[in-house]
């Protein structure tokens, strides 16, 4: 390991040199956000102050009858008009109201695409709750009643948040948002150019003939585009810190500022964030085939990184230990607690724990993508990456393409009629999805979705675990029950589409056997099929079971059918036939329609569920076992 | 020195091709071995096998007592590898490109290694010079150096004076006899037929993944009754075409 590091600084010191050399990183890096901030930020305060001034000088005329002649309005640019008044030859007039004659309500004129205009609307508004006041006031007075009409609960407003909590309330909802940006940017050139860059300057072929681990050249580069991300980062902090001091922000009713104890722990939190961006842009760099590519993914990434940080601008929205598991939006939310004088350190704890397992997660894809030998083409050109059988972005493509057609057209399509609905999903949107991708991908369709005849033992033990599986995804819907409480609606809508009418075998034909069949194509044959080629095959069944759930498009089906859409795969691996999951699926399903139209097993003791799923799975896991054996 | 056996690599997309096929040869040290053969040969394939970007499907090849699959580090510190694709840092001057790869390939001394080389190969105008803005001669030079800095006993050259002009490409044949004289075992990929003839001690005619002949120049002529390397080279890729038809 100590040889790596080793190496890895070399690559290090190598890489940065050339860095340090290209006017670009150093723009990035330091020129935007001493240039671009303290612009914003300047520019932003003289529009509020500007909007602020015109909002108070708002010019608003009074169009009112001769009932109003007693009329006294405020001196302050407000006007009384006659009843011939016209907006256009005024135009610097913002808001017109005009007052009824018969007691209707009275009418306000603005034009809401004009700030201004808008803020004179919102002026009006106040003089007419004053003429109103001062009109009972006189009625009273009329009426001989002495004395002032009062609301009827008077409200006054106290702000009980600190002067740190103020100031920095607005900076923190901001900040993270801004740093992210900042740090993204810095870190998203660096990356490409030490990655992509190098591989169409043919240099990186060079470096990897030289007797250094693949492992130091990778670990090398990302150190490289952590200094810049997190220089990038720290300039912009500083920057809006010495901007604040200097007062170069100034905005009337709205005083912002870095509380100066919240200074060491925002820098702290700058070395996980610049960490977390270099590891993943330089993941992406080492995976995208060229330059051109690699700035699309970088557009891509920074709409994701500035909506987990945008997580942080909403007041509502509080830091917690669910959120504290979130990459990026953890970093934006403790920066903005520590901003507002709040240092939760538990949340703080397992934020930072939380990111270190993200960096480590993604530089261990790295250090995989780097021992490819397509690193030296780009593992992301389809055509290199499938010439070495990896086919993850197609499987993930596929399932996009399903999940698209399933939510726009099948629901609509069983919307209007929900057996031929079906027959046509199943049919056209599952099973043609999954023969199209095959045939797309040049791919053997027969040896992929792996329809081959089973050993009959391990049909036997797939009818074994069909009958039986009904239990394992009851079982789960049991569990999370506490956490996600199956809806009453939901409920109805799974029996209306259960109870047809129509006969109960072509029910069990259209709901259980079809989709038992088209399902499997899609799920454990095309997609495990492609999958297993490469991931291991325990991920393979975790990613595609996930895929499984996702694609019910149910919050509440969403676990129980991934968890069995994981069974199926390890089904399909061991029975090494799609006819294996197919039986299991086309039991399961069969059996929950029957039950659900006979009304059986309306509610089963836990024991039954959990011997029905303990049974499912060891069906399932004595699949191939003698033939290994041989 | 460097002994290939059975070597084969394989590429899926969508059909398999394999552009390697069963490829064995022995080169010495003291010898140049030239690896003959037209674009789309697996010349190059098979020489990035070797240089250990590219994992073989299935053989062997040892360099210098390593196997590229068990000691892929041990094979890369015992060569120096130089192909049209292997580029320059720009941003790096001449003299830091090659301190560069003096301290990534472990060199002990790597100023001093770099200041020999600047010497040796007539880089000294150019030491201070951005490698982005050197002539293609002055590049190949610090290419060159880039690929002995640390003193290899096997030099792998792929198609190395491709693109290259004559005067340029004639101070880097001397360079290749100049590395055999000095004891090193060089592979020499290039379908230029004169550089073979001028340089090689053995030649192996590669054609569509295969070796079709691998013996020296002589034993060659004899074999195919053909007096120049060009039409030896025909004569043995037409009697593979005639036998594949």
């Amino acid at each position: 390991m100590n040889r790596v590091l080793d190496q890895a600084l070399v690559v290090f010191r190598g890489s940065l040199r050339q860095q340090l050399r290209d006017p670009l990183t150093l723009l990035a890096m330091v020129g935007l956000p001493v240039l671009l901030q303290p612009v914003a930020l300047f520019t932003a305060g003289q529009l509020r102050t500007r909007d602020a001034r015109e909002g108070r000088s708002a010019t608003v005329v009074i169009q009112a009858p001769a009932a109003f002649d007693d009329l006294t309005l405020p001196k302050d640019r407000i006007e009384r008009v006659d009843e011939g008044w016209q907006d256009q030859e005024h135009p610097e007039v913002l808001a017109r109201v005009v007052l009824p004659v018969d007691g209707a309500a009275a009418e306000v004129h603005f034009d809401s695409t004009r700030s201004r205009s808008d803020r004179a609307r919102v002026r009006a508004v106040r003089v007419l709750r004053r003429v109103r006041r001062a009109d009972m006031e006189r009625r009273f007075g009329d009426a001989g009643l002495e004395g002032r009409s009062r609301d009827v609960l008077p409200v006054e407003l106290e702000d009980v948040a600190s002067s740190t909590e103020r100031e920095g309330g607005l900076l923190g909802r901001l900040l993270p948002l801004m740093l992210v940006f900042l740090a993204m940017n810095g870190g998203v050139a660096t990356s490409l150019h030490l990655v992509t860059g190098e591989r169409e300057r043919k240099t990186l072929e060079t470096l990897l003939t030289a007797r250094v681990d693949r492992r130091a050249v990778l670990l090398g580069k990302f150190m490289v585009v952590v200094l810049v991300a997190l220089v990038t980062a720290a300039v912009a902090v500083t920057t809006l810190w010495a901007c604040l001091a200097l007062g170069l922000y100034d905005a009337p009713g709205d005083s912002i500022a870095i509380p100066t104890s919240a200074m060491p722990l925002l820098l702290l939190l700058l070395l996980p964030l610049a960490v977390l961006m270099a590891a993943v842009f330089t993941v992406v760099a080492a995976y995208v085939p060229d330059f051109r590519t690699g700035q699309f993914a970088a557009v891509a990434l920074l709409f994701l990184g500035l909506a987990a940080s945008g997580v942080a601008a909403f007041p509502s929205i509080q830091a917690g230990y669910a959120l504290a598991l979130v990459p990026v939006t953890n970093l934006a939310l403790v920066m903005r607690e520590a901003l507002v004088g709040h240092y939760p350190l538990g949340i703080l704890a397992v934020t930072l724990v939380a990111t270190g397992v993200h960096v480590a997660l993604a530089l261990a894809l790295g250090a995989r993508l780097m021992a490819r030998e397509e690193v030296l083409y780009g593992g992301g050109r389809s055509a290199d990456r499938r010439a070495h059988g990896r086919f993850v972005p197609d499987v993930l493509g596929a399932f996009g393409v399903a999940l698209v057609l399933l939510w726009f057209l099948g629901q609509r399509v069983q919307g209007v009629d929900l057996l031929w609905g079906m027959v046509f999903t199943q049919v056209v949107l599952v099973a043609g999805v999954a023969v199209g991708a095959l045939v797309w991908l040049g791919q053997p369709v027969r040896e992929t979705l792996g329809l081959r005849a089973p050993r009959p033992v391990d049909l036997g033990l797939a009818v074994v675990a069909g009958v039986a599986a009904p239990g394992c995804s009851a079982l789960v819907a049991w569990a999370q029950e506490p956490l996600l409480p199956t809806s009453a609606a939901f409920m109805e809508s799974l029996e209306q589409s259960m109870t047809l009418d129509a006969s109960l075998p072509v029910v069990v034909l259209v709901f259980a056997l079809l989709p038992a069949f088209c399902e499997e194509l899609l799920f454990r044959g095309a997609l495990l099929g492609l999958l297993r080629r490469s991931v291991t095959p325990l991920l393979a069944c975790v990613v595609v079971g996930a895929l499984f759930g996702i694609v019910h498009l149910s919050v509440v089906r969403m676990l129980p059918t991934g968890l069995l859409g994981v069974l199926l795969c390890y089904a399909a691996l061991r029975g090494r036939s799609l006819w294996v999951p197919v039986t299991i699926h086309a039991l399961h399903n069969g059996l929950l329609v029957v039950a659900s139209g006979q009304g059986w097993f309306a509610d089963p003791p836990l024991w039954m569920l959990v011997s029905m799923a303990v049974v499912s799975v060891v069906a399932v896991a004595l699949m191939g076992v003698r033939r290994r054996c041989v | 020195m460097i002994e290939v056996c059975e070597l084969t690599k394989r590429f899926h997309s969508p059909r398999v091709v394999t552009a390697v096929d069963r490829v064995s040869f022995r080169c010495e040290a003291g010898a140049i071995f030239g690896l003959l053969g037209p674009n789309g040969a697996g010349k190059t394939t098979a020489l990035r096998m070797l240089a250990t970007l590219l994992a073989p499907d299935e053989g062997t090849a040892t360099l210098s007592g390593c196997e590229v699959r068990v000691d892929p580090a041990g094979v890369r510190g015992s060569i120096g590898y130089v192909s049209t694709t292997t580029g320059l840092y720009g941003r790096l001057t001449a003299r830091e490109m090659i301190t560069y790869f003096a301290r990534l390939q472990g060199v002990t001394e790597p100023r001093q290694r770099s200041d020999e080389l600047v010497e040796r190969f007539g880089i000294g105008p150019f030491a201070h010079v951005r490698c982005d803005r050197l002539s293609t001669g002055m590049r190949q030079k610090v290419s060159i150096a880039r690929a002995v800095v640390h003193d290899p006993p096997i030099l792998i050259l792929d198609e190395p004076t491709s693109g290259l002009d004559v005067m340029v490409a004639r101070a880097f044949l001397e360079f290749v006899e100049q590395a055999r004289d000095e004891g090193r075992c060089v592979l020499f990929s290039t379908h230029i037929m004169s550089e073979a003839e001028r340089l090689c001690d053995r030649v192996a005619i590669l054609h569509q993944g295969r070796i079709l002949a691998n013996d020296t120049l002589p034993a060659l002529r004899e074999a195919s009754g053909c007096r120049y390397l060009e039409d030896i080279f025909v004569h043995f890729v037409q009697s593979a075409n005639g036998e594949d038809a």
